[in-house]
């Protein structure tokens, strides 16, 4: 079913952070392979420490991308009138023909996710690949989805039910249900 | 155009004795060091050119004249499968010969977005330096703040030291204790979790007093068809992850690593799965270095115990290898915390559990007394003991410190005739892994004599004979579902070479099973075949969890690498031309040996005294065979002497005129 | 038949470190039953819970593997019996 609109969903238990998403990104959208250059970009906290047993640390890989938000701040302050909703997508994508480059957007996205080159003078943001998102394609491990939004969190519901499950499975518990058993 | 596509563009040559940082353009590095960069590629054949052009003669190891070469390669920090990893090179402190190692996670790819191909690092600092590689600007720093910190700290310290904006910024090589007192045989580590584990380079650099190389990088690698390069490597992984049998295992287990699994070895205590499944923010699958689909980092939390608290990122198979049949560990939170504290402190642990296991050999024997290893009474299985002397040896303390600091040749020779004569498996005075491997698989155990850094077999690491066990074995065949017979079937048919060298190999038709692994037919020839396959994915620089004949069965062949490296640079790669790149970086290693140390067929050989004769062919064999004519055979098959030199003709089937004159070759 | 047990290869820190163990027997298997006699943790190590020889081990007798027979082999005197664990590393 084609219009729905669809949003990419991340599992941090799955995902390994090997950064495909981001190498994919950069090669098929800008014809060169770089972090800087990714629309998705994953935040790594790798733990600095990962080092002395009283030092708390952890190992978390988060995307932080675009929302395509429904109101979205960047179209609403853009002087030019250079971002505008695909009604394919659903995307929010910049018009390079009235793109000025104040950079406004950047500014005003409470996400961090439009980003700047310095080389070729433009902002940029993750337009979803014209409704195929290559990250999720490319993601090994499937970490990274596409789904509808009326579905987005059940992935995350699932995995949460399933752990309560598992807690009460446990043997003490059916110990104390079986009295007299 | 005058750098290839795939290539970051510049090469840096430090200095650290003046200090300064001369960046070149690649091809100005290529013009420096002859390099026809569609003959090398990266990775070990650039460090094999650097070295040979720039050590000539044999030299100290720890003296300023020699080098520390990082290369990545064209495939590095691209969107290529598996694009991670970059090759570290240096004359090695153990045997003094040619030395490298592989290194992963995220430095190589930092390296490559600051824009660098390669990092040469000659001379001497003056005193503690650590050298940021800051996009476009490199200075130097002074580290004596830094000198003496364990690998963690270093680590932490060095980020906020350059300012990282958000986490994983800042990616830094750095040294550790063991490295800063010259123990022989103490590697770099890359993030705290990556280290090129045999190649000395830790000691070389901190010889140079180089504590550290950190780098930040923002910049691109220009790619020749960049959707192309997205489809080719969609391609190869959705194909990789549909017919690799193994998968599963690395799916569930983070690889074949956990031997409690998919061997039931019976060790004590949580295994891998569990301590992965209970950190406080699991990592079920893993992580991995950049672009991996099969990745092999086991995110661990140790809850409870003697090691309660402990985070560890890895669970390597090596340090199980070792800590088992070198040290005696039955424990799960034993091995990991070997892999922590040698992490931590800067030690190869195939070299010192080696070291350690035959001191523990030599006590026995009263070789080693009290008085010689300063009070301590040295037995097997005992941690707490492991851990102090592994303190001892990382700062050189006392007699018993120091002479294990040395590594194993030199402990023999130190201890004379008697140690000699029990010394574990080694060769050109380094140990192998294991106390002894030569009653196993001919391919890995031969491996070892003509590996050029030597030692071990990591330069063959075929496994075709090894997963070769009777139907009854509970071993990962079963635990995949699948017969000896039906796994090797298809790894057979899938095996990416040309079917004619198959049958040479496999015979006609090509089969493996248990005669296969019964005789030494087309031993010898897949020894040079893997040798040669091996080198080509450490000059392009890839990843061997993924590569054909090494833990994955049917993974990635020249094939693939041909297909992936054309989009990345556009050349037009043949496999044909890919593996003669491998064979000809091999080749150019062994000539480095024989050129600077005088190293043949004399060198090819085990230097511990066991009693019988190595050479047996697979798990299963009935007859055996020596060294000798095995080794007669593959250098028959590469072209080389009688002696184990390349001769003229081969050096000039493979564009190595230039070096076969300089050495006056008359064969 | 006098045998002796080539412990050396990983088992050394169970046989309180004889390299190599005087046995006797006329099978491997009667030699094996008495190393592990002698040194009952060897045990977990040597044999599977079905009494079948571990997944990873191999029984060499002098210089020459075992298989397909393995346990059921012949000795005489003067026999040596390795025991050895396939290669893993990486």
């Amino acid at each position: 079913m084609e219009n729905k609109e669809k949003t990419l969903v991340h599992d941090a238990t799955i995902c390994t952070g090997c950064m495909r998403c981001m190498t994919t990104c950069s090669t098929y959208n800008f014809g060169s392979t770089s972090f800087t250059k990714s629309r998705i970009q994953i935040v790594r906290h790798e733990g600095h420490a990962l080092t002395r047993m009283d030092e708390v640390d952890e190992l978390i890989f988060q995307p932080m991308i675009c929302q395509q938000c429904d109101k979205p701040r960047c179209q609403e302050f853009c002087p030019a009138h250079a971002i505008d909703r695909n009604p394919k997508t659903n995307a929010m994508v910049i018009n390079y023909d009235r793109c000025i480059g104040c950079r406004m957007c950047m500014a005003v996205c409470p996400f961090g996710a439009m980003r700047y080159d310095t080389k070729r003078h433009k902002v940029f943001k993750c337009e979803l690949c014209e409704g195929d998102p290559q990250c999720v394609k490319l993601c090994p491990q499937e970490a990274l989805q596409f789904l509808s939004k009326d579905v987005a969190n059940s992935p995350k519901i699932n995995a949460l039910s399933q752990r309560l499950i598992e807690a009460q499975r446990s043997p003490e518990v059916e110990v104390k249900t079986n009295v007299g058993a | 155009m005058l750098v290839p596509n795939g290539y970051a563009g510049k090469v840096v040559y430090i200095d650290l004795t003046k200090p300064e940082a001369k960046v070149v353009t690649t091809d100005r590095f290529f013009k420096d060091y002859n390099i026809d960069p569609r003959l090398w590629l990266g990775g070990d054949g650039f460090i094999a050119k650097v070295l040979w052009k720039d050590i000539t003669k044999s030299i100290d190891p720890l003296s300023p004249e020699n080098e520390v070469v990082i290369a990545t390669g064209p495939w590095t920090g691209t969107a290529a499968p598996q694009s991670g990893r970059a090759m570290l090179g240096c004359v090695s402190p153990e045997t003094t010969g040619y030395s490298s190692g592989s290194l992963g996670w995220y430095f190589p790819a930092m390296l490559k977005y600051a824009g660098y191909d390669v990092v040469i690092v000659r001379g001497k600092a003056a005193k503690p330096t650590y050298v940021f590689i800051d996009d476009d600007e490199i200075t130097f720093h002074d580290a004596s703040k830094l000198w003496g910190k364990e690998t963690g700290e270093t680590t932490k310290a060095l980020r906020a030291a350059c300012g990282e904006r958000f986490d994983g910024e800042v990616r830094v090589l750095t040294i550790a204790p063991a490295a800063e007192n010259l123990v022989l045989y103490s590697p770099p580590c890359g993030d705290g979790t990556s280290c090129p584990g045999r190649s000395g380079g830790g000691t070389v650099m901190a010889s140079k007093n180089l504590k550290a190389i950190a780098v930040r990088g923002t910049g691109e690698i220009p790619i020749y068809d960049p959707k192309g390069l997205v489809d080719a490597s969609y391609r190869a992984v959705k194909k990789f992850q549909e017919e690799e049998p193994t998968l599963k295992i690395w799916k569930e287990e983070g690889g074949t690593t956990d031997l409690s699994v998919t061997a039931q070895w019976p060790m004590t205590g949580h295994n891998l799965g569990v301590n992965r499944a209970k950190a406080d923010v699991p990592h079920l699958r893993n992580a991995g270095c950049l672009n991996c689909h099969a990745p092999c980092y086991h995110w661990l939390q140790l809850k409870g115990g003697k090691y309660n608290g402990l985070r560890q990122l890895g669970g390597h198979m090596t340090y199980i290898t070792t800590s088992l049949r070198n040290l005696g560990f039955e424990e799960f939170d034993d091995w990991i915390y070997y892999e922590r504290l040698t992490q931590e402190l800067g030690l190869d642990p195939a070299s010192f559990s080696m070291a350690f296991s035959y001191a523990v050999d030599l006590f026995m024997k009263g070789i080693l007394t009290t008085e010689t290893t300063d009070g301590l009474v040295l037995r097997r299985a005992d941690g707490e003991l492991v851990w102090e002397v592994a303190r001892r040896v990382a700062h050189r303390q006392g007699k018993f410190g120091n002479l294990l600091a040395d590594g194993v040749a030199k402990m023999a020779k130190a201890l004379g005739p008697e140690a000699e004569a029990i010394m574990p498996q080694t060769v050109k005075d380094k140990p192998s892994i294991q106390r002894d491997s030569k009653l196993q698989a001919l391919m890995w155990s031969f491996g070892a004599l003509t590996n050029p850094r030597g030692g071990d077999w990591l330069r063959v690491h075929n496994v075709w004979e090894l997963a070769f066990l009777p139907e009854n074995r509970d071993t990962y065949p079963k635990f995949i579902g699948m017969t000896n017979l039906e796994l090797y079937k298809i790894c057979t048919e899938r095996l990416d070479m040309p079917i004619e060298l198959k049958k040479k190999i496999f015979g006609d038709p090509p089969v493996t099973d248990a005669n296969w692994v019964k005789n030494t037919n087309g031993k010898a020839l897949f020894t040079v075949w893997t040798e040669n396959f091996v080198a080509l994915f450490n000059d392009l620089v890839t990843c061997m969890f993924g590569a054909a004949t090494q833990f994955m069965m049917v993974g990635f062949g020249p094939t693939t690498y041909a297909e992936n490296l054309n989009k990345v640079t556009g050349w037009g790669v043949t496999y044909d031309e890919l593996m003669k790149v491998g064979e000809r970086t091999l080749t150019l290693q062994r000539l480095f040996n024989y050129r600077n140390k005088g190293w043949d067929i004399k060198q090819d050989k085990f230097q511990d005294k066991a009693a019988y004769e190595p050479g047996t062919v697979g798990i299963y064999r009935n007859k055996i065979v020596p060294w000798e004519q095995i080794l007669k055979e593959y250098y028959e098959l590469r072209g080389w002497t009688p002696q184990g030199i390349p001769t003229k003709a081969k050096l000039h089937e493979l564009k190595l005129d230039d070096a076969a004159d300089e050495l006056k070759l008359t064969v | 038949m006098k045998v002796k047990v080539d412990c050396q290869f990983f088992l050394l820190h169970l046989t309180d470190d004889h390299m190599e163990v005087d046995v006797e027997g006329n099978t491997v298997k009667e030699c094996l039953d008495q190393l592990v006699a002698k040194y009952p943790k060897v045990k977990k190590w040597l044999y599977r819970e079905d009494g079948e020889v571990a997944n990873y081990i191999d029984i060499f007798v002098n210089l020459e593997s075992t298989f397909p027979n393995q346990l059921n082999d012949p000795v005489k005197d003067g026999d040596v019996i390795y025991i050895v664990m396939m290669h893993t590393a990486g």
